[in-house]
């Protein structure tokens, strides 16, 4: 298995503020496949996500990718792993409003010894025209491209994205979901993505729904629908 | 809506507690120097002012060759001349100290006794201040002056010497080398008649009464004392205005005074600039609450008033908290020392002027206001849907077009470009800073340049000034002509020597040509006046109130005092003097001339003496100017970088969860900066130097020395080196910052 976590125990707070998050979560992704994290707002979707990506800490439990355990990991090692291993995908895009769009993608190849070809990569992502404007002057889904692009220029093994359509209209959120398609099948990137959208569900391998903290649902998709012939995104 | 924002500025406060704490304790501390250094200034200037009024200063003093007959002095105070008899004997004590022997004053130049009681009868003396504190002496000591036994009854001061200098030629005081003390009528007369002693000055100190001039006096003398060919009755006569033992202190404050309050403003209006750096920076996160708010129907006004409060606040209570520091024990009063450890001045109670509290409670809110008022209404002009989507005016600049793939370098251009209000304020900084360290060194430079250069210029081991030359030149005894003339530049007058050399003289350097009226003056003239070969020099004798114009024709090392030479028959003809006529003997070692016949005596000892006296005098001031240059381009620096670290916390957030490391985050954040405060120095240091070195000649325009503020080239490389370590030293401090900036924050607010 790729990413195999095992009975994730994750709590904010004390005494009155109390809150357990994440109550024994289980589950594993194999190489290459793309995976979809569902559940109502605040089932703790985004709190896993985190302590995947090494942004959080776990109480208890394990959680290995690509055979390096998670629980315990230094601080600075967590960020060497983030930088070896990952790409990051948000909702709000996070682009830095200084750079160019082709500046913002060279933030993160300067991290990879092996990036992918810059020129290449604007090219999948359909924003090779666009290089030299600023994010400000993008249209929301130019700017998710431009994030994506740059969550994938150093190659990662595994790519985490939350609610990458959350804040876009349904025809652009089928192009970013026929990007990422293409992406997993030309890459072979493994992709965890939360998303509330249903369906997304049905053109990744694995679906995992959490309830509460704790997972609820967890299966492989037998049949795939392209993204390209997704209904009521 | 008030209400609600008198809670935010005290929430503002709480949030920003290390920066507005940083920027408190610089204003009180930059409030806190300039009130002790003026109020001590002011202190001085009106106190000694008050002092020299009470105690009858005189409104002038001549000197005679001989005394004056009872007759001539009764036709004097019948013309309103009122005179006092300041005679003196200048006596060399064991420890090789000069004591000047005077008598008890009645009515001009009263003596201040601090400390014990007035002389009453023979065999009680009151000493001079300084001299005693140097000396150890104190009332009830035994001192024995001129194989006489003394019990010291007092110890004060006279305000005609509050510079105490031996000679008006003198370049400093050295209370070590030379004090007053003050005997009765009768025990002065017997000294007086001992032939053993050196000989007898004879000084009037006049007042005048109302309606009389300077003139009158010098009518009066004419008429009795005509002008001859051989020698000149009327030696000297020196009005109190232009003799720089009379209220030296207050001129030497005039300065500090207004050095003070110039650079308490410049600092002050950096300050507020800095401020209004967070501010600016701090309503562009605010932006779309502020939009909101417009929306909702506030006022500008109100929005800008709001923003304005705090640093108001703060301002104000920092330079009243300042002042009131400046004032108390750790203040002015210690300021002050500076003076006591040099002039010779009665205890003064520190005075408090009114312009002063005003200046520490206004200055600082108001610029800090005004400042902020320009600074932020411009980004508070904005409509409230574009502060609500909180745009980013889209200039030119920040979207300028990177050529090449360097990434790093693009990405710190970038930086740069987006920091460029930071920036600019380091770069101010720096240079109010370098103004700042400028004048501290060129303070130290000034007294290291004057010692070095008067020290290496003498080559006599003696120098006898006679007050009537033998015949015979002593054996082994260079002779000299000196007279001493003086020069008023930028309010101040100085006595400057001249002194007329053979062509084979053994002890300068100078080797004036016979062309008349021209002469080679000393370095510390050259540098003091500014002048250079072809140069006319215009030269006055108070007591003739004849003008010399002189020709220069070169410039030699000599820098003790202010001393010019010239061909000594030139020079024996344009005074009037006979051929061979002579008044100064110089040599190797100790000359067996007639007690009686010496004015002055100095000993190659006595020079290096007092040349270490400037530095010496001046440290604790340099020390206190360097550090607070220190200081000012620290603090600036660390507080701008905080604004850059804490603006891009957002970004630096980002690439941490991106995997970047707390140094390459440095590196792309910070790094750029280097070269922003590099050029600054680079373009700052030399215009820094040349500013102050313009402003020098005014600072130091009352005393007589050179002017020489060259240093070597290796300090310009070393400044700067400094200037670097200031900025790695606050570059690791705002790299921890980054240490502590958490990936998650991007996860909580979005940019
Ligand atoms: N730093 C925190 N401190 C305290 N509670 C937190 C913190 N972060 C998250 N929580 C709580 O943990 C719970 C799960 O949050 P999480 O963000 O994982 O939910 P989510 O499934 O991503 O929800 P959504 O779909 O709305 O994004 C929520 O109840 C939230 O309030
Ligand atoms: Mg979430």
């Amino acid at each position: 298995m790729y990413l195999e976590v095992k009975d994730v125990k994750k709590s904010y707070g004390s005494d009155t503020s109390y809150v357990q998050v994440l109550n024994g979560i289980s589950t594993s992704v194999e190489q290459g496949d793309m995976c979809v994290i569902q559940g109502t707002s605040g089932s703790g979707k985004s709190t896993l996500l985190n302590c995947i990506g090494g942004l959080e800490t776990m109480d208890s439990g394990s959680i290995r990718v690509d055979g390096r355990e998670l629980f315990g990991m230094k601080p600075s090692v967590l960020s060497d792993y983030r930088r070896e291993l990952l790409g990051f995908v948000f909702q709000f895009y996070n682009l830095v409003p200084n750079l160019t769009v082709l500046e913002n993608i060279q933030v993160c190849q300067y991290l990879s010894k092996e990036p992918l070809d810059l020129d290449e990569l604007l090219e999948i992502i359909g924003l090779a025209e666009h290089r030299d404007k600023f994010p400000s002057q993008l249209s929301g889904g130019q700017q998710q491209r431009c994030a994506i692009a740059r969550a994938l220029i150093k190659n990662p093994r595994l790519l985490l994205c939350d609610e990458p359509t959350g804040a876009l209209d349904s025809k652009t959120s089928r192009d970013i979901l026929m990007l990422l398609e293409t992406i997993n099948q030309r890459y072979g990137t493994t992709m965890l993505i939360v998303t509330h959208n249903n369906a997304i569900k049905s053109m990744v391998h694995k679906v995992l729904v959490i309830k509460d903290g704790m997972v609820v649902k967890d299966y492989r998709n037998d049949v795939r629908v392209p993204a390209a012939d997704l209904e009521d995104l | 809506m008030n209400r609600v924002f008198r809670k935010r500025i005290l929430r503002d406060l709480k949030e920003n507690f290390s920066r507005w704490l940083a920027l408190f304790l610089m204003i009180v501390m930059g409030m806190y120097i300039v009130t002790s250094v003026v109020g001590a200034a002011e202190t001085v200037i009106t106190q000694s002012n008050r002092a020299a009024l009470k105690n009858q200063v005189e409104d002038g003093e001549f000197t005679t060759l001989i005394p004056l007959t009872e007759e001539q002095e009764e036709i004097l105070e019948n013309a309103g001349i009122m005179l006092e008899r300041k005679f003196s004997i200048d006596i060399l004590l064991e420890d090789g100290s000069k004591l000047r022997l005077m008598k008890n004053r009645k009515k001009v130049n009263l003596i201040e006794v601090d400390e014990g009681q007035p002389v009453k009868e023979t065999g009680e003396v009151v000493l001079e201040k300084r001299y005693s504190e140097e000396h150890g002496w104190g009332v009830g000591d035994d001192i024995k002056i001129a194989g006489r036994e003394f019990v010291i009854v007092g110890i004060g001061t006279t305000p005609d010497y509050d510079l105490p200098v031996g000679s008006l030629s003198d370049m400093a005081a050295e209370s070590a080398l030379f004090g007053t003390a003050f005997v009765t009528k009768e025990q002065y007369e017997e000294f007086a008649g001992d032939e053993t002693l050196r000989s007898e000055d004879y000084t009037y100190a006049y007042r005048l009464k109302e309606g009389k001039s300077e003139e009158d006096v010098k009518r009066e003398l004419k008429s009795f004392l005509p002008e001859g060919k051989e020698t000149k009755m009327l030696t000297a006569f020196v009005t109190a205005d232009r003799n720089p033992r009379i209220l030296a202190a207050a001129g030497d404050m005039v300065m500090n005074k207004e050095m003070g309050l110039i650079a308490g403003v410049v600092v002050m209006a950096l300050f507020a600039y800095v401020i209004s750096v967070f501010v600016i920076n701090q309503i562009s996160r605010e932006a779309a609450v502020i939009g909101t708010l417009y929306a909702l129907g506030a006022k500008k006004k109100e929005i800008l008033a709001h923003y304005i409060t705090l640093p108001a606040l703060v301002t104000f209570v920092g330079g009243v908290i300042g002042a009131a520091l400046g004032f108390s024990g750790i203040g002015a009063a210690r300021q002050m020392s500076e003076a006591y450890g040099y002039f010779s001045l009665p205890a003064f109670d520190t005075v408090c002027p009114v312009y002063l509290l005003i200046y520490a409670a206004v200055v600082p809110p108001v610029l800090s206001i005004v400042v902020n008022f320009f600074m932020l209404n411009k980004k508070l002009s904005q409509t409230a849907l574009s502060l609500m989507r909180n745009e980013q005016k889209a200039s030119k600049l920040r979207q300028v077009k990177l050529k090449g793939d360097n990434f790093v370098r693009n990405f710190r251009i970038r930086q740069t470009l987006r920091e460029m209000r930071a920036s600019v304020t380091v770069i101010v900084g720096l240079f109010v800073s370098l103004l700042v360290f400028m004048l501290g060194l060129n303070c130290y430079v000034l007294c290291e340049n004057a010692a070095k250069d008067s020290v290496e210029s003498v080559k006599f081991a003696y120098s006898y000034l006679l007050k009537y030359p033998e015949g015979k030149i002593p054996e082994g005894a260079q002779a000299c002509y000196s007279e001493s003339l003086s020069k008023t530049a930028l309010g101040f007058t100085l006595d400057v020597t001249v002194i007329g050399i053979d062509a084979d003289n053994r002890y300068f350097e100078a080797r004036p040509s016979d062309r008349e009226n021209s002469i080679v003056i000393g370095k510390s003239v050259a540098t003091k006046y500014g002048l250079t070969a072809g140069d006319s020099l215009t030269l006055t004798d108070s007591a003739s109130e004849k003008d010399y114009d002189f020709t220069v024709e070169g410039i030699c090392d000599y820098a003790v005092g202010l001393t010019v030479f010239m061909d000594i028959d030139g020079m024996r003809a344009l005074f009037g003097r006979e051929s061979g006529y002579y008044n100064m003997l110089l040599a190797d070692g100790p000359l067996a001339v007639d007690a009686g016949r010496i004015y002055a005596l100095t000993s190659r000892t006595d020079i290096e003496r007092s040349a270490a006296i400037f530095t010496k005098l001046m440290m604790p001031m340099i020390t206190m100017i360097l550090l607070a240059s220190f200081l000012i381009f620290f603090m600036v620096m660390y507080l701008m970088t905080g604004v850059m670290v804490n603006r891009a916390s957002f970004g630096i957030s980002l690439v941490k969860i991106f995997g970047f490391r707390t140094e390459e985050i440095r590196s792309l954040y910070l790094d750029g900066g280097a070269v922003t405060v590099a050029a600054g120095a680079l373009v700052g240091i030399f215009p820094a130097k040349r500013a102050i070195d313009m402003v020098y000649p005014q600072a130091v325009a009352n005393v007589a020395c050179g002017l020489n503020l060259y240093f070597s080239w290796y300090y310009y490389p070393l400044i700067f080196a400094g200037i670097m370590l200031v900025y790695l030293v606050v570059i690791a401090l705002q790299t921890r910052k980054i240490g502590r900036i958490s990936p998650v924050e991007v996860l909580k607010n979005r940019e």
